[in-house]
């Protein structure tokens, strides 16, 4: 199984517009429909491919001193309100935020830590298919990680959602799941709080 | 620091003092009964006679003065474009002279196809002849009421090139502001320079005409008094119509005023926001705005107030539209149907105006490209001293 250079192109879901080299954040090509949480997303840039893993997701106006305003009406409400101001599609924006888990050159092993370089502004942001994503994951280190990431959104809640979509991703891998979770359990083994509630969102 | 605040602030109070509410109320009902009684065709005849010159713009009620009209059916599937400019003015401290327009437009589509298309037009004028009007004769600078005019046709050609990507049969264009280039009576401007401006003008609105696309200009809190004018030239018991003759009664002993003068101060906007219903418009009226008479006369300008929901706004268009019930009821449910989505302002402008916005940042941008592009030629790029001065502001 073999994910090289050469495969045919991907959907592109963003463009990346703020960047480090923990993470980056991406326009959303389509309104409202930022990757999973938790999704695997890849980044090519020439012979390289980034990993990386979709921690959040935000809606807002393009113009930051423009403030969305209510625009329902008793009889014009949610995907109706859009049709009736068919500019908020250009006005709004979805951007999404991932933090980088891993990188591979063309076609040597995949390596689970941050990359030498961040990704480049402007490049493409896709989904990884699932076969990537099924390689990817057959190593599990690089939950430490999610796990020691200071997003947003805390961190086992992450890497709850993150092994939710591997989990689908591999097609409902339960020996993959309880592997995963062993993993967790060795990560948190000092945290019992933490531990319980990733296992509990884990629970297929 | 500098702005003496105690010394405004007090001037805030007396300011304030003199607002009569009571003298405005009973002024204004005056003005009301007025426009129920004064006899249009009166009006007419009166504005109609050689010798009249009244001191003021005064609205020319073709039909009634106060009939209104109740909101048309909104069409099932429409397309609203709007357009609106903003620009760099000539710096006269750069050592280049040059100025930038930056004209918005969003061309919205509502009802079964929804959709939005915004952009802007970006054009930089450095040429001597688009600078100056005859550089080698009277080198006159396109700047200040020039420069408007420039943008004012801008704006026109834009709305008509974006226009031509309505698929919508039921469409309007809408500017922000007015359809009556007030520039083009400034002083010393001679009439090859206006026919400049004018006739594109002029041209871009026949271009609207010839497509079916009416086209209106959109005044929120108008501050005319055109049609509060009518009443007065109605109330006015002068021969003709002259209003320097009243200028005499003023010295009688006891002193007098003119019989209208009640009526002076008021706004159309007062007027009609007690005579309108929310949703419906007034009478359309004709402008006599002065520099009207050197716009052809299929083209001469005709406005009616709005009340939007929110407030009374001017609507302005050309003949062709006024004259024509079709695009006139068009334009009356689609500009109020504009206020109602953009929380009392047409979305089609605002987000026009957010497509034509130039920033502090692109302002920057511009300075320090030109000022690039003239250290690769080997200039320096000195400012005037003034200007340095005003930048550093040292102490």
């Amino acid at each position: 199984m073999s994910e090289g250079a050469n495969h045919p192109p991907m959907e592109r879901i963003g463009e990346i517009i703020e960047t480090n080299s923990l993470g980056f954040v991406a326009e959303s090509f389509v309104l409202h429909q930022p990757p999973a949480l938790g999704s695997l997303l890849r980044v090519a840039v020439s012979e390289r491919t980034i990993f990386a893993v979709a921690s959040l997701g935000a809606t807002a106006g393009i113009d930051p001193g423009r403030r969305a305003v209510r625009r329902s009406t008793a009889e014009i409400f949610d995907e109706a309100v859009y049709r009736a101001h068919p500019q908020l599609e250009h006005t709004l924006r979805t951007e999404f935020q991932a933090l980088l888990v891993g990188f591979r050159d063309g076609d040597r092993p995949i390596r689970q830590v941050l990359p030498p370089q961040p990704p480049p502004l402007h490049y493409s942001v896709c989904a990884c298919p699932p076969a990537e994503a099924r390689l990817f994951s057959q190593r599990l280190p690089y939950f430490r990680l999610l796990l020691n990431a200071s997003g947003e959104l805390p961190a086992d809640q992450l890497l709850a959602a993150h092994i939710r979509a591997i989990y689908h991703a591999r097609g409902d891998d339960l020996a993959w799941l309880e592997a995963a979770a062993r993993e967790v359990a060795i990560l948190l083994r000092d945290d019992y709080n933490r531990l319980m509630s990733v296992l509990h969102a884990i629970e297929p | 620091m500098p702005l003496k605040l105690d010394a405004i602030a007090e001037a805030i109070h007396a300011m304030a003092s003199t607002f009569d509410g009571a003298d405005q109320r009973d002024r204004l009902q005056l003005a009301l009964d007025r426009l129920r009684a004064t006899d249009p065709a009166h009006v007419r005849r009166r504005l109609d006679d050689p010798q009249a010159h009244p001191a003021w713009v005064v609205a020319y009620p073709e039909r009634s003065l106060a009939a209104t009209y109740p909101l048309p059916p909104l069409p099932a599937d429409f397309a609203v474009l709007g357009a609106d400019g903003s620009m760099i003015e000539p710096d006269r401290h750069n050592p280049l002279r040059f100025f930038v327009i930056n004209t918005g437009y969003a061309l919205l589509t509502y009802g079964s196809q929804p959709a939005a298309e915004m952009d802007a037009v970006s054009q930089l004028y450095y040429q001597t002849d688009e600078i100056f009007i005859s550089p080698d004769h009277r080198t006159l600078p396109i700047e200040g009421a020039l420069l408007a005019l420039k943008m004012a046709v801008e704006e026109m050609n834009v709305l008509v090139k974006a226009a031509t990507a309505i698929t919508q049969p039921q469409a309007l264009a809408l500017r922000d502001g007015t359809l009556i280039l007030w520039g083009l009576d400034s002083p010393g401007i001679a009439d090859d320079v206006r026919q400049r401006f004018l006739q594109p003008y002029q041209d871009a609105l026949r271009t609207l005409q010839e497509m079916g696309v009416p086209i209106a200009a959109y005044t929120s809190y108008p501050n005319a008094d055109d049609v509060v004018n009518a009443l007065r030239v109605g109330l006015c018991r002068d021969p003709s119509v002259v209003c320097r003759r009243c200028e005499a009664i003023f010295q009688r002993v006891p002193p007098e005023t003119p019989i209208c003068a009640p009526l002076a101060t008021l706004v159309d906007r007062f007027l009609f926001s007690r005579h309108l219903a929310k949703g419906e418009r007034s009478e359309c009226f004709r402008s006599r705005q002065d520099v009207l008479k050197f716009y052809d006369a299929d083209q001469a300008i005709y406005f009616f107030y709005l009340h939007t929901g929110s407030e009374i706004a001017r609507v302005e268009m050309p003949a062709w539209v006024a004259r024509d019930p079709v695009l006139l009821d068009r334009v009356h449910a689609l500009v109020y149907d504009q206020c109602q989505r953009g929380r009392g302002y047409p979305p089609a402008l605002t987000e026009a105006h957010e497509q034509a916005v130039i920033t502090v940042g692109d302002r920057e941008v511009v300075e320090e490209l030109v000022a690039r592009a003239l250290a690769d030629r080997a200039v320096v790029y000195v400012r005037s001293q003034k200007d340095q001065s005003k930048r550093v502001r040292g102490v």
